[in-house]
């Protein structure tokens, strides 16, 4: 069985996003050059990984960006099974003030897609947050894209609900503290190549729709 | 004491209004040294951010002076080792900082008035912030004192920040950083790249999760805390009594209980400080919000309407909320927090903010869209302010009027 596909819409090329949002590029000169500089390195990333796509780009005020990653992606399971898509789209903002003040772990990253995204750090939707963990202030779009990858493919997780950090799903944690064959999902990091049917995804059922 | 419903109604001050009315209590008493100062002080304001070991005793000794109205924030609450460290007793374990300061300054000083809150100084009104003389930050994260510094430039204020030096923990600091003026250093100007990777934000991400910052208590010995908060308040007088030789502005002031020895040390603005020090231009609208719309609002402030404005609240902007039943993704477009509800999709589910939807600034779409409705369909309450920026510095409108306790919603 194949594992749900999400629909890529036709998405301008990146370069052609990046031109766009800079002609609407606003704020304090260190603010737009900031932004600038990291729509710049969030193109290189996606340049450099073949699996990454830039879907939008929005530096009118806050940084926003919406890009697609081919990877696996943990779905809420059905019974026991835990079911994995390949594909999560991501929904990222930067605000000025994070320059210098941190964010919570869950503000700057969220998922759009899939809807029932499961793990213990992260949040289905409506909400769709992945709790990045303690960001420091200043702290890079690339970063947190990375940190992103590594969260939602469990490369990197938190199972300790006391923790003062806390988690966001705590069924997810008792799920994942019981099926430790899960983690993480994959080691590929996200320069690298990965092919679900590599992976076994095949093998998974497919969710239901 | 009274407790008075406030924005978003998950704020909440505790109050005490002067007891016996202006004068009635005793004739005013002028210190030794501190001549002329009561009647002086009787009408300032000072904020204090943390009400632990030296925000407490900084409290506590603000009461004695008589300063006017005095407003303390603390989000913790009284663990059974305080006792050890802080102006509190075995019994108050349990309890909150704001509540038990705020009784405890109006049990020593009556007359005065009171507000405490048990939150985090980052959620305190701007209103609030703008309308007190001097601020006092004695809280034990770096966070807070970059933030306050941060807001302190915008409004022009003075920030006196206390503390007990990390490295000698017998060594009593106060820093004053004179904010007015761009030139001056600020909390952050200091701090190193390591400095800088070790803030951490106040909120944890998990619901069962306990306090972010650990939740230990300061292990500071009380009579080195005790000193800070007595270097903050001197500091603190001589600007609010405009004394001469003034406070040591732009200075750090360091005195060392073992060794007796004390420091004077220049604290320098750094160019690539990444805080913006930049000054607000402030205006007061006393028009209801549901009078004004953004438009108006930004022709009163003197402000083009072009739609390179960029436009942003006391509150996130919450552009988007996804419906928990339909899963379909609504336009809410006013300010509101993460977790408030704010709005009704079609399908009759009520929708809460989530951090996805939310903006700091407002996005152009969402600014064309809502620049003609009233600001009190946009989530802005009377007293709040509203910012408008066309380049590299913002003004703030403040809206509507005050309330009775001078604004401080």
């Amino acid at each position: 069985m194949t594992p749900k596909e999400t629909t890529t819409p036709s998405v301008p090329l990146a370069s052609e996003l990046l031109q766009r949002a800079l002609a609407t590029n606003s704020g304090r000169r260190e603010w737009r050059e900031f932004k600038a500089e990291q729509a710049r390195e969030l193109l290189e990333l996606c340049a450099k990984s073949p699996r990454m796509t830039l879907l939008g780009l929005d530096l009118s005020g806050d940084f926003a960006a919406l890009y697609g990653i081919a990877m696996p992606v943990p779905c809420r399971p059905i019974g026991d099974q835990l079911r994995i898509v390949s594909r999560a789209i991501f929904n990222l903002r930067y605000a000025e003030e994070w320059r210098w003040q941190p964010p919570a772990g869950f503000e700057p990253l969220g998922v759009l897609e899939p809807f029932d995204l499961f793990g213990p750090n992260m949040v289905a939707a409506p909400h769709g947050g992945v709790c990045l963990g303690h960001i420091p202030a200043g702290i890079t779009v690339r970063e947190i894209v990375l940190l992103g990858y590594f969260a939602v493919t469990l490369q990197t997780y938190q199972l300790n609900e006391v923790d003062p950090q806390g988690i966001l799903n705590p069924a997810a944690c008792e799920y994942f503290r019981l099926h430790q064959e899960w983690l993480p999902l994959t080691r590929a990091g996200l320069f690298d190549e990965w092919n679900p049917a590599d992976a076994g995804l095949s093998a998974i059922p497919a969710p239901a729709v | 004491m009274t407790t008075i419903a406030n924005l978003n109604e998950r704020q909440h001050w505790h109050r005490w209004a002067p007891a016996f009315g202006s004068g009635a209590l005793a004739r005013p008493v002028d210190l030794r040294g501190l001549h002329g100062s009561a009647a002086r002080l009787s009408i300032k304001r000072v904020f204090v951010a943390g009400l632990g070991a030296v925000g407490g005793k900084v409290f506590e000794n603000l009461a004695r002076l008589g300063v006017g109205e005095l407003f303390g924030v603390d989000p913790d609450d009284y663990s059974v080792d305080s006792l050890f460290t802080q102006p509190c007793e075995f019994g108050d374990a349990g309890r909150s900082k704001a509540e038990v300061q705020g009784k405890r300054a109006h049990a020593i000083h009556p007359e005065i008035a009171i507000h405490t809150a048990r939150r985090w100084a980052q959620d305190v009104p701007l209103r609030t912030l703008r309308d007190c003389d001097v601020w006092i930050c004695a809280g034990d994260n770096r966070e807070l004192a970059v933030w306050l510094g941060v807001a302190a430039a915008g409004l022009g204020k003075t920030l006196i920040h206390g503390a007990v030096s990390a490295d000698d923990s017998w060594t009593a600091c106060v820093r004053v950083f004179g904010l007015q003026d761009a030139a001056q250093s600020c909390p952050g100007c200091g701090l190193s790249a390591a400095e800088w990777a070790e803030l951490r934000h106040r909120e944890g991400c998990g619901t069962l999760a306990s306090d972010p910052n650990d939740g230990s208590s300061t292990r500071t010995p009380p009579h080195v805390c005790g000193s800070a908060a007595e270097l903050v308040v001197a500091e603190a007088v001589k600007l609010l009594l405009d004394f001469e030789p003034g406070p040591c502005t732009g200075e750090e002031v360091a005195y060392c209980q073992k060794s007796h020895r004390t420091w004077r040390t220049t604290l320098p603005r750094n160019p690539h400080c990444r805080c913006p020090h930049d000054r607000w231009t402030l205006h007061d609208v006393p028009d209801d919000p549901e009078r004004l719309t953004l438009r108006s609002l930004q022709l009163e402030a003197g402000i083009a309407v072009t739609e390179s404005v960029r436009v942003r609240g006391e509150l996130p902007w919450v552009s988007t909320v996804a419906c928990p039943r339909c899963d379909r993704r609504q336009s809410v477009r006013r300010f509101g927090h993460a977790g408030d509800v704010v709005g009704t999709c079609p399908c009759g589910a009520a929708l809460a903010a989530s951090p996805m939807g939310l903006r700091s600034v407002i996005p152009l779409d969402d600014l064309a869209a809502c620049r003609d409705v009233p600001l009190s369909l946009l989530g802005v309450l009377p007293g709040t302010a509203v910012g408008f920026s066309t380049g590299e510095r913002w003004t703030y409108c403040f809206v509507g009027r005050p309330t009775e306790t001078g604004g401080s919603q």
